[in-house]
């Protein structure tokens, strides 16, 4: 299986990203990738699915944009200019999908656009509305985009964004909510239009909500994501683990996880642990020659908690954090074989494991397992050629 | 997935120690509590032991040796099934709280067909002996216990995790499913396929269950908060909900209905339990009847078992938090019970009975709980408050709880209830506890609607005025005084101010306190400039002078050199010079003898009094009281005669008094006593013979203050020669000066051997740690001082009536000014020179220093603040008091909302962290004039003001550049106003007119109000603006 394949690719994950801030933003295409990893071309057959951002003006979709795919904090999102023409984004994580911000000014029903090849392949329309401005004039727009585009693709999920609710107190967001959700229904029924389904999700670009939220609209957006769940499933069961996620490093948004609830906590140290990573990635990780079969082992110490030598002859990238309170967080880099990132770029995805510290003391069944987990994804993805 | 290797090998280990336990007899089986509840066999007196064996409760645990996820019991709750991803196993718990394993349900089975078990269901009345267990990887297995517990059935519909299952309570072979992949589906055990799938149009379901008064009805809780309302039989027909509630805005993990059917309570990851009207009316109603708080996001909650009018849901926490509370709806934010029983995530709650929680939980514990044991969360709280307010009124508020009930009411505590039943509702529960009654529906509130109210306690309210601090005053003198010269104004002007301002309110002391320091500085700034004048004159002469003084240097020095090393034996009272000989060499101290007295230097000095001038004959006497006492006290009058070379400014003539210690040196004094009282008339104090006697006459009393007497008394002797010497001099000044060498024989020996000792040392320097020296001393002060005739002594007697009352001092204070005009009037008529003022007592800066300490005492910031505002330029204070004071009054102003004045302080002060504090957070918030919403972009820098508010735009800086920050309003989308004049948008600077608010260019302007002289604003508002 081309063994020496996988640690050139290696280049292009983690440590190329970081050496390249923001190559995939940049480049539409990941051509230097290919060109030197030679993946085979994207089939067109099945196309890049796209996520429309939408919304009245200064609602806080290129902030969103810019806060899940830019890394971007959000404090300085205030200081986003306003977007004046469709910004067409090709987002290259894990899969590659397009967000298109709409500008809010942008009134595409006045027939100047193609609203067949804007909406037809397009996977979600998130809508984004600002909790914190009066939403009736959004309501509207929201209800005329909905029956525009049912129109053209039925399928389409449409995911409403409830934004900015991070100025209101916790009775007040249920209740915009609830307007909101009243309104929409409403409305739609007595246009006909009662079977569309519409999701609704709080968010917030200060906390991890946006990101909870985005999650949840990609995994949507994923067939194999039943299949995912029940392998993470598996895994956590059979290791004793906590809660697995399957997280893509670049947006930390959480392609699956396991069945088990997530907890904000969780999540939230995950998605600092990948920081903590990125950033010691940045710092000690070495570009490393085709031939060379040793990985970088991260040796990420805790504040409190130490960290074991980690196995070198593993050849993908793993991290073990201890924390203080007993946890053990567990990341490894999910490096497929090239041959199967045909629709997925899974080199931007990474296994991050919390498990008590008595459960981390069979380390080599839980590599095992891992491993075990990556075959098994792989053959989920080959399945997709 | 299969070929995962699993991890639960000590299951097999443990299979057999469970084996091995049946057979010797379970000796681990259950072991008592340690934590918590007192353990179940202790503590049981003869009166509640009735009670307890009849619950039959106690606190009990087993070690499952894997992680649990679910736990169910049978109908007749004698048998429990635990699920976890390695473990399903029955358990026996018997009414003692003995738990035994009773079977494996994994052992019979094949075991590659078994995945992790996210919840496990035990069957009812049809189906008593079916248990159900949903699978993570979407299997719902079903076993059956007739044979004896083998794997029945699976039934696999689900694609993905199923989160929970429920049996109809009226059909126990209907069993309901919900799963991740969001969809309910309905069972029939007897059918193959699964007789109907709801879809919620929501998100993964978390829990399903039915409604156990009307089995027809169920609820499920879904993963985007909502939680909705089923007819299961309808399923075939509408597939949609009877009910829907967006009830939280993360997570829903939890509901159980309420034991009425008609309320549902829902638990979610956003930390709240939220109680549900889900009955069978309009679904209009959105809110919740009752929110609980809790601190950790919610991961089950159930309904007490207390009969339809339950008020109690048991929650746990999903993760971090491994305490079990039960709260009372009418409570909120209070838990009524908790156990910490567990150490890790708890995953199931049950209740058995009325009193006796089932818990399983992730550190593979399985746990009965006992109410009657459980932590009371309000008995660790504080019922007590208090609070202060500005005018120093302070408000308590006190819960009124019945006491602590002695221990071995124990089992009737809990059933009190605390407060939130009334009387004989509280009678009457325990009653039925005890009676085991069934609940009595009618002489309780029907169901939880019938209880909206939440709880109130009933608190005592006590609000205390205390009169150490009137308002009135304050504000008023806040607002009136002068803190810091405007242009024309001198100090004095301010002085007066201040005092007629304090006069009026009438705050006597301190319009004579401002009084004082009008004459002080008036006094001090003439002999300023005169020995300006002087100092000039005589530049020549000192320069002559310098080798005719070297032996005064040295002799000086030595007292320098003597403080210093009194200051390094970490005396209670360093008290280094205010103004140290600055050019003097060194010279050590004991090498070098003066020639008039034999300077005995002990250990520690005390003082370095400075002394007025011509203090001719004081070494002498002084010298002689020293060496006949051989105690630690010398004075050396360190300047030659007066008469022959007129002082240099720096230097002060001080005499030294050096005691190792106050009790030694009291002591020591002790012997010379009769001698000093034989030799020491008291005709030596001309005017104030009175007071005299009232000291002396008070000098039995105590030790310490009859060494003060006599130390007071030697002291005068010294002074009697100094007068002796001023009498020579100055003649016309003698009786001045006679009041004025008494106040410093009183000031030398308070400060020597006695508590007022702080103010005389802090003559010379401010030193903070006398203070700690003085409150130690502070009982001597039983002695009021009543010697009126000095500024020290003024300072005592205000000092002592802290602890008296206080008009004395007012009319003591008057005779004082009075007293204190005429020294002064009678020192001026001296002339004597600037160098001389500064030696004085009374100099400005030992008089500030004085009084700052003792208001700052006294608690009066206010005068503190303003005086080293005030005096700051002339007089050193320690920076970090000045700091204190001034912050200390610009809080209190706020407090009282004087911001003005507040303001004023602020700007005046030359203190670096209070003037920072008002350079920050100067924001200017904008609304738009048109339609008075904020305008978000434009945060400005202050703009300076000349007569009229100039706005600086350009601080809004680079927003402005694509037409938006201040000049645009977002809300309704116009540019602000322009200039009233050209109509033009400003940019830059716009000035306007504070009366009508209208404005424009500078230019514009210029040209209608100057060009044009017109006198009405541009707007045409009729505004008269010039």
């Amino acid at each position: 299986m081309a063994r020496g394949n996988r640690p050139q690719k290696l280049n292009y994950s983690l440590e190329r990203w970081m050496q390249d801030p923001s190559p995939p933003l940049q480049s539409p295409t990941p051509s230097k990738v290919s060109m030197q990893n030679g993946p085979p071309p994207r089939v067109r057959g099945a196309p890049r699915p796209r996520l429309l951002l939408q919304g009245q003006r200064r609602s806080g979709k290129s902030s969103i944009s810019s806060v899940v795919f830019h890394k971007m904090p959000p404090t300085e999102t205030l200081f986003l200019e306003s977007t004046t023409r469709i910004q067409k984004e090709p987002v290259n994580t894990f899969m590659d999908f397009q967000v298109w911000d709409f500008p809010g000014q942008i009134d595409y029903n006045d027939g100047t656009f193609d609203l067949e090849a804007i909406f037809s392949d397009t996977g979600a329309l998130i809508y984004v509305i600002d909790a914190q401005d009066e939403y009736l004039e959004a309501l509207t727009r929201l209800h005329q985009t909905i029956i525009t585009i049912q129109r053209f693709n039925p399928s389409i999920n449409v995911e409403v964004f409830i934004h900015k609710v991070d100025g209101l107190s916790d009775d007040f967001k249920l209740d915009t909510q609830r307007d909101i959700v009243q309104r929409t229904t409403d409305e739609l029924a007595d246009l006909g239009f009662d079977s569309v389904h519409i999701n609704y999700h709080l968010t917030s670009i200060y906390d991890h909500s946006i990101f909870e939220a985005f999650s949840k609209v990609i995994q949507k957006l994923l067939p194999e994501l039943g299949t995912l769940e029940n392998l993470l499933n598996g895994l956590v069961s059979n290791c004793r683990i906590e809660k697995a996620f399957l997280f893509d490093v670049l947006s930390k948004i959480y392609v699956a996880t396991d069945s088990s609830p997530v907890d904000v906590q969780s999540y939230e140290i995950c998605s600092d642990y990948i920081d903590v990573v990125l950033d010691m990635t940045e710092i000690y990780g070495y570009d490393r020659g085709d031939s060379s079969e040793v990985s970088t082992v991260e040796e990420s110490k805790s504040s409190m908690g130490s960290t074991n030598a980690e196995d070198w002859s593993l050849p993908d990238q793993s991290s073990v954090m201890k924390l203080q309170n007993g946890m053990v967080l567990f990341l490894r880099e999910i490096n497929n074989h090239p041959l199967t990132t045909i629709l997925w770029n899974t080199r931007f995805l990474a296994l991050i494991c919390i498990m008590r510290k008595e459960s981390f003391e069979k380390r080599g069944l839980i590599d095992y397992n891992v491993q075990v987990f990556q075959q098994a994804l792989e053959k989920v993805f080959e399945l997709h050629r | 997935m299969d070929g995962f290797a699993n991890q639960a090998l000590p299951s097999r280990t443990s299979k057999a120690t469970a084996a091995i336990q049946r057979f010797i007899g379970g000796g681990v089986t259950s072991r008592p509590t340690t934590s918590a509840g007192p353990p179940a066999h202790a503590h049981l007196t003869p009166s509640t032991s009735n009670l307890s064996s009849f619950h039959g409760t106690r606190t009990a645990r087993y070690d499952l040796q894997a992680p649990i996820q679910s736990l169910s019991a049978s109908p007749d709750q004698d048998l429990v099934v635990v699920a976890g991803r390695e473990v399903l196993k029955i358990l026996r718990v018997t009414i003692q709280g003995e738990i035994s394993d009773r079977l494996d349900l994994r052992a019979g089975n094949a075991s590659n067909k078994l995945v992790a078990n996210s919840d496990v269901k035990w069957g009812c009345n049809f189906s008593k002996d079916v248990i159900a267990t949903a699978n993570t990887n979407g299997n719902i297995c079903v076993y059956d216990l007739n044979r004896g517990g083998k794997l029945d059935r699976i039934m696999h519909e689900h694609q993905r995790s199923v989160h929970r299952i429920a049996f109809n309570p009226g059909n126990g072979k209907i069993l309901l499913s919900g799963s991740q992949d969001g969809l309910m589906k309905v069972w029939d055990l007897r059918q193959k396929k699964s007789t109907m799938t709801l879809w919620g149009k929501s998100d993964a379901v978390r829990d399903v269950q039915f409604n156990p008064s009307n089995a027809v009805h169920f609820a499920a809780a879904f993963d985007n908060g909502t939680i909705q309302k089923w007819e299961w039989r309808m399923g075939g027909t509408a597939h949609s909900y009877l009910k829907k509630i967006s009830a939280h805005n993360e997570p829903a993990f939890s509901i159980d209905w309420h034991p009425d059917g008609k309320h549902i309570a829902s638990g979610s990851r956003d930390k709240t339990v939220k109680v549900w009207d889900f009955g069978e009316g309009d679904s209009q109603n959105k809110r919740p009847a009752h929110t609980i708080s809790t601190m950790a996001a919610i991961g089950r909650a159930t309904w007490r078992p207390r009969g339809s009018s339950t008020r109690e849901i048991a929650t746990c926490a999903m993760s971090h938090n491994n305490r079990i509370t039960v709260w009372d709806i009418k409570r909120p934010f209070v838990g009524k019970y908790a156990f910490d029983e567990h150490t890790n995530a708890i995953s199931g709650l049950l209740w058995k009975d009325e009193n006796t929680l089932w818990s399983c939980s992730k550190d593979q514990m399985f746990v009965q709980h006992d109410l009657s044991y459980a932590l009371h969360p309000i008995n660790s709280l504080n019922h007590s408050a208090v609070a202060w307010a500005p005018d120093l009124t302070f408000l308590a508020v006190m819960g009124q709880r019945p006491p602590p009930p002695a221990k071995r009411d124990r089992n009737v505590r809990f059933e009190m209830d605390d407060e939130i039943m009334v009387g004989n509702r509280k009678k009457m529960m325990v009653g039925h506890i005890a009676g085991r009654a069934p609940p009595k529906a009618g002489g309780q509130a029907s169901g939880i609607e019938g209880l909206g109210g939440k709880y109130v306690p009933q608190q005592a309210v006590v609000e205390v005025a205390l009169p150490m601090f009137s308002p009135e005053p304050f504000i008023f003198m806040a607002e009136n005084w002068v803190s810091s010269l405007s242009d024309g104004m001198t100090l004095s002007d301010a002085c007066q101010n201040n005092a007629q301002t304090a006069w009026r309110i009438g705050q006597y002391r301190m319009a004579q306190t401002w009084k004082m320091l009008d004459l002080i500085q008036n006094w001090e700034a003439e002999a300023r400039q005169q020995e300006e004048e002087r100092i000039n004159k005589e530049a020549e002469q000192t320069a002559s002078k310098i080798h005719h003084e070297t032996g005064i240097f040295a002799r000086r020095a030595l007292g320098a050199a003597a403080t210093d090393r009194k200051s390094s034996n970490g005396s209670a009272n360093a008290t280094p010079l205010a103004k140290p000989v600055t050019d003097d060499p060194p010279p050590p101290p004991q090498t070098i003898l003066t020639p008039k007295a034999p300077v005995n230097p002990s250990g520690n000095i005390d003082e370095n009094l400075s002394l007025p001038p011509k203090a001719f004959g004081t070494s002498v006497s002084s010298s002689t009281a020293s060496t006949d006492g051989g105690e630690g006290l010398s004075m050396a009058a360190r300047r030659g005669p007066i008469v022959d070379s007129p002082p240099p400014i720096e230097e002060g003539k001080e005499f030294s008094m050096k005691t190792t210690d106050q009790q030694e040196s009291e002591d020591r004094i002790t012997p010379l006593r009769s001698e000093i009282f034989s030799t020491s008339p008291e005709t030596t104090f001309n005017g104030n013979g009175n007071s005299k006697v009232v000291n002396d006459l008070e000098v039995p009393d105590v030790a310490a203050s009859s060494s003060y007497d006599k130390d007071h008394n030697k002291m005068s002797l010294a002074y009697r020669g100094r007068q002796y010497s001023i009498g020579l001099t100055s003649e016309q000044t003698s009786s001045s000066y006679d009041d004025s060498t008494n106040s410093f024989g009183q000031r030398a020996r308070l400060g020597n051997s006695h508590p007022f000792h702080k103010e005389t040392s802090d003559d010379e320097d401010e030193d903070d740690n006398n203070r700690g020296h003085y409150h130690g001393q502070s009982h001597h002060m039983g002695h009021p001082t009543t010697n009126p005739l000095n500024p020290a002594a003024r300072n005592a007697s205000s000092h002592n009536l802290k602890h008296q009352h206080q008009p004395n001092t007012i009319e003591a204070l008057g005779k004082d000014m009075q007293d204190l005009a005429k020294d002064f009037g009678a020192v001026k008529l001296e002339g004597s020179g600037y160098g001389r003022m500064k030696d004085l007592p009374w100099n400005l800066q030992n008089f500030l220093t004085v009084l700052t300490d003792y208001y700052s005492d006294k608690g009066e910031v206010q005068m503190c603040a303003t005086l080293a505002l005030l005096f700051g330029s002339l007089v050193d204070f320690d920076e970090r008091r000045m700091g204190d004071w001034i912050e200390g009054y610009v809080e209190q102003l706020h407090r009282f909302k004087l911001y003005v004045p507040a303001a004023e302080i602020i700007k005046a002060t030359t203190v670096e962290h209070v003037r920072s504090q008002a350079l920050t957070n100067t924001f200017i918030h904008l609304n738009c004039g048109n339609c008075n919403a904020p305008m978000m972009s434009n945060i400005g820098g202050m703009g300076g003001g000349r007569g009229s508010t100039v706005l600086d735009a350009d601080a809004a800086g680079a927003m402005q550049a694509s037409y938006k920050g201040s000049l645009y309003c977002e809300s309704c989308r116009r540019m602000s106003d322009g200039c009233m004049v050209c109509h033009e948008v400003v940019r830059g600077r716009w000035t306007m007119c504070q009366g009508c608010c209208h404005g424009g260019h500078d230019d514009c302007l210029r040209q209608w109000y100057l060009d044009a002289a017109m006198r009405q604003c541009p707007s045409g508002c009729g505004h008269e603006c010039t």
